[in-house]
């Protein structure tokens, strides 16, 4: 006891670090380094011209749904009206990032729970969200560990997820993703117990990003899921008829009309920002002619659809459908049309499952919360050098994209060694 | 809390009605809601009977009773705030209770009423706590104004104080509205009217004016320090027990009043269209809410705010002046007609016209309309308001066996020009130039001031005929700050400039 005691009295900081250690202090590290960048933009640009830019836009749709009606939230002019005067009363003046107009393209429905909102100033509301937000991150990270089962360190995997860079951004900008989180959460937890319908249900929840599911649904006509398939129908139809209640019957139009204008060229789009080839691109345009850069990005996409088929074909019991749900994820990231850093939230659902059905190593999940972090700083960093650099998406990008080949050419191998 | 499961509803009502007082904490006092407030408690008992009748289930009696008062006590913004609440509670119990590892299907409807109950309790913290807040708390007790004094009775003469709300003086209605309104002041004369051709009120919005000229002073001289208060109400009091209804109330004169606002009426005798009244509150929560669809149905009985009404107001105003000047005096008639004031329900002939916008009573930037829609409506109204004037003069002339005093007086003038949030954009010679005309046997036209503003009009009154020896106050116009009315700025050397902008 005595010499235990000395042993850890003599211990300088850092010493004989195990990696259990290591990984818990640049949590820590990281948690604290987030905290420091959020407030900086605080300080340098105010609220809702940088931080909070997202529920700006939802907390203007919120009073225009009360005061003008739901179906003219998707309209720009009127956004810009009731946004434009929350950034005049919040964000300081900062010519580097200009006012820009920010949709909410999302059913009526949705745009409901961001009423209440409109009873305290901005401000105000976004802390409300922002700790509503953490709150459900928490609660259903700690429903999903659990029902998983197997994950012995649950309280750190929670707090991964927090500091992983999707989260960060999604609470940054206050964005949508937790949603995404538990709807993704619920489907794969329905699945694993049977219930199908139910899990089509869940992910009807998606339909708040329609981009995201260019290859859940087709990957679910491909293997003939028809009960997911028909909850999420039901769900859908559910929503709409829900909408229609809420907002009439103008407001589809008016969606579809705002959702044509996103692969285009809305300002507030930032394609440059975003984690998949069409950013790519963009920024190698920078470099290299336009259509060499698009030739490139053309093949990325080209090898990373057939990947991704690929293990459309492969058939796992122990994996379940986690491993076509984590690399149909990875390829819609890489592939939409609009994929910001922060939707990647809900990977950490696909990940952890098959980590607790040791289908894929657990270090995986330190690669997943790491390498997007490193290149977020790097690219942070460097913003000194090169102001318009994409690095945290370029790493995004490739991450995702090194899953989906690793997962469709190298880990079959493995599996087949299993089945033998 | 048990009984939270049966009694939400009831706090649904409740909070509707906080939240809806809310918007308009302004322009009403608390008071005023007080009806509605024990009227929730029959609708929500009848809702509950009649539901578990059907239901035999007071869970979901009570459930039901909480939705058809969602969909009909309750305006839009309430309605997806308690609804958003829910969604957000649901969310919230689920994770909430997943995370004790309750069974699920067993646990819906507990979420569900548990989500309901917390949103509406919420919400009625939520706005009990805003209203607290926001209140306004100010020492409104009199400072300076004048002695209350007795008023020989003898020749009981009958007082008759017709405001007519927005009505400008003929020099402004030419000037600014393009309408010659000389035949009116014509006929006025040939009664006998002193009429002041260029009167100007002291100040552009009615509760001030009509307290200032009701109290015989300047507003700032009988409140206390309110400079950055918008509630109107916190005049009421001083309208209600005003120092010209105490004098001539201890005289022994009978006060009569007519008028469709509660907030500018006096305390006694106020007579109404309609049997069953309706407050401020009252129309601006059934103006908010699905209980406006009643309106054909209730609209002969209950005062429903709308077009119909207002009209019914000012007719029914003209005509009351009419049959109550029949009455044995003495009596002081005080008759708040909203007309010419926006809204233009009458063309020049009485018919009735519709504006295009949803019924309310806005004026100057605020009036919904365009520019040449107030010129042309204004001009209409007024001819149709000129008729009926005279029509209600020659009636008291004729019932009256004693001479009476009348007096006829816009309280502002017109609001073609004016922007309360600006005053440089505001044509402050349009809004201060009022119809001033006064009619009193007693007193020859040369012996009256030249120039007169309704501070002062009943001090001179009081003064000629009735040997009192007020002070003659010093004539002085007080523009306000924005919606800050009683943050005052002078604008007496502004008052009689013409304004240029305007062309």
């Amino acid at each position: 006891m005595e010499r235990k005691q000395t042993q850890v009295q003599t211990r300088r900081p850092f010493e004989n670090f195990t990696r259990r250690e290591w990984e818990r202090l640049g949590l820590v590290a990281l948690l604290f380094t987030y905290l420091l960048i959020f407030a900086a933009n605080l300080k340098v640009l105010g609220i809702f011209n940088y931080v909070g830019i997202d529920f700006r836009t939802f907390y203007s749709s919120a009073q225009i749904a009360t005061v003008e009606g739901f179906a003219k939230v998707y309209d720009l002019h009127i956004q810009e009206k009731y946004q434009l005067q929350i950034f005049k009363d919040y964000a300081k003046d900062y010519t580097a990032i200009p006012y820009e107009t920010v949709p909410t393209p999302y059913f009526p429905i949705f745009i409901v729970p961001f009423v209440p909102f409109t009873l305290f100033k901005p401000g105000v509301s976004f802390t409300i969200y922002s700790l509503l937000s953490l709150g459900a991150t928490i609660f259903y990270s700690l429903r999903f560990t659990k029902k998983l089962g197997g994950h012995t360190n649950t309280g750190w995997i929670i707090l991964g997820i927090i500091v992983s860079l999707p989260s960060f951004l999604t609470f940054f900008y206050g964005q949508v993703n937790v949603w995404l989180l538990i709807c993704l959460g619920e489907f794969l937890l329905s699945e694993i117990n049977g219930k199908h319908f139910t899990s089509g249900l869940w992910l009807s929840g998606w339909i708040i990003k329609p981009q995201l599911l260019i290859f859940l649904l087709p990957w679910m006509v491909f293997k003939k899921r028809i009960q997911p398939l028909l909850g999420f129908l039901a769900g859908c139809l559910g929503l709409i008829i829900l909408s229609t209640c809420v907002a009439g019957i103008d407001w589809f139009q008016n969606w579809l009309n705002l959702l044509v204008q996103y692969p285009g060229s809305l300002a507030t789009t930032n394609p440059q920002a975003m984690m998949n080839w069409r950013a790519f691109a963009l920024n190698l345009s920078a470099i290299i002619p336009s259509n060499i850069a698009w030739e490139w990005a053309w093949l990325g996409i080209g090898v990373l659809m057939v990947a991704t088929i690929k293990i459309w074909f492969i058939d796992n019991q122990r994996a379940g459908i986690g491993i076509p749900l984590l690399t149909n994820l990875c390829a819609t990231f890489s592939i939409t049309w609009h994929s910001h850093l922060h939707t990647a939230l809900p990977l950490v659902i696909p990940l952890l499952f098959l980590i607790k059905q040791r289908v894929i190593p657990k270090r995986v999940w330190s690669i997943w919360l790491s390498i997007p972090t490193i290149g977020f700083f790097l690219g942070y960093l460097t913003k000194w050098i090169f102001p318009e650099n994409n690095i945290s998406g370029t790493t995004m990008l490739l991450l995702n994209t090194s899953i989906v080949a690793w997962m469709a050419f190298i880990q079959p191998k493995h599996f087949e060694k299993e089945l033998s | 809390m048990k009984n939270a499961r049966y009694i939400y509803p009831l706090v649904a009502i409740w909070s509707s009605l906080l939240y809806v007082y809310l918007q308009a904490i302004y322009l009403t006092p608390l008071q005023q809601i007080t009806r509605l407030a024990f009227l929730a408690l029959p609708i929500f008992a009848g809702l509950l009977f009649v539901g578990y009748l059907i239901t035999r289930n007071l869970n979901l009696s009570a459930m039901l009773s909480f939705w058809i008062i969602m969909g009909t006590l309750t305006n839009q913004r309430f309605f997806y705030t308690i609804l958003g609440i829910v969604l957000i509670s649901l969310m919230g119990s689920w994770l909430i209770l997943f995370a004790r590892k309750l069974p699920y299907p067993k646990i819906v409807p507990e979420i569900i009423i548990t989500s309901v109950i917390f949103a509406t309790f919420i919400f009625l913290f939520y706005t009990t706590a805003r209203i607290l807040i926001n209140i306004p708390r100010v020492d409104n007790r009199s400072t300076g104004a004048p002695a209350i004094f007795s008023i020989p009775n003898n020749p009981p003469i009958d007082i008759y104080y017709l405001i007519l709300d927005g009505y400008g003086s003929a020099n402004a209605i030419k000037e600014y509205l393009e309408y010659d309104n000389s035949e009116f002041i014509t006929e006025l004369e040939k009664r006998g009217f002193i009429v002041f051709k260029d009167a100007y009120s002291n100040y552009p919005r009615t509760v001030l004016s009509l307290s200032s000229s009701l109290n015989m002073n300047y507003v700032d001289k009988f409140t206390g320090d309110i400079t950055k208060q918008k509630a109107w109400w916190l005049l009421t009091d001083k309208i209600k027990n005003s120092q010209v209804q105490m004098i001539l109330e201890s005289s022994g004169y009978k006060i009569i009043t007519i008028g469709a606002w509660e907030t500018a009426a006096l305390d006694k005798n106020t007579l109404h269209p309609y049997l069953i009244e309706t407050n401020e509150y009252e129309k601006f929560f059934i103006a908010s809410t699905s209980v406006s669809y009643l309106e054909p149905l209730l609209s002969d009985l209950i005062a429903f705010p709308s077009f119909d009404m207002h009209r019914r107001y000012v007719t029914s105003g003209f005509h009351m002046i009419q049959l109550k000047s029949r009455e044995p005096g003495p009596k002081f008639v005080y008759a708040h007609i909203i007309s010419p004031h926006p809204p233009f329900v009458f063309d020049k002939d009485g018919n009735p016209t519709t504006p295009s916008y949803r019924y309310n009573t806005l004026d100057a930037a605020e009036y919904p309309g365009s520019k040449e829609e107030y010129r042309n409506g204004y001009v209409q109204q007024i001819q149709f308001v000129n008729k009926n004037t005279l029509d209600t003069i020659d009636a008291i002339l004729r019932n009256s066996s004693i001479p009476p005093i009348i007096i006829i007086q816009g309280d502002h003038g017109s609001g073609l020009y004016t922007d309360f949030f600006s005053p440089t954009q505001t044509c402050i010679n349009e809004r201060f130039s009022i119809l001033l005309a006064i009619y009193t046997p007693a007193i020859e036209q040369d012996t009256m001031a030249e120039y007169m503003t309704p501070v002062n009009i009943f001090r001179t009154i009081f003064n000629e005929y009735f040997d009192s020896n007020y002070e003659i106050l010093p004539d002085r116009h007080y523009f306000i700050k924005g919606d800050q009315i009683y943050n005052y700025e002078d604008v007496t050397s502004r008052v009689f400039e013409t304004c240029d902008f305007t062309k």
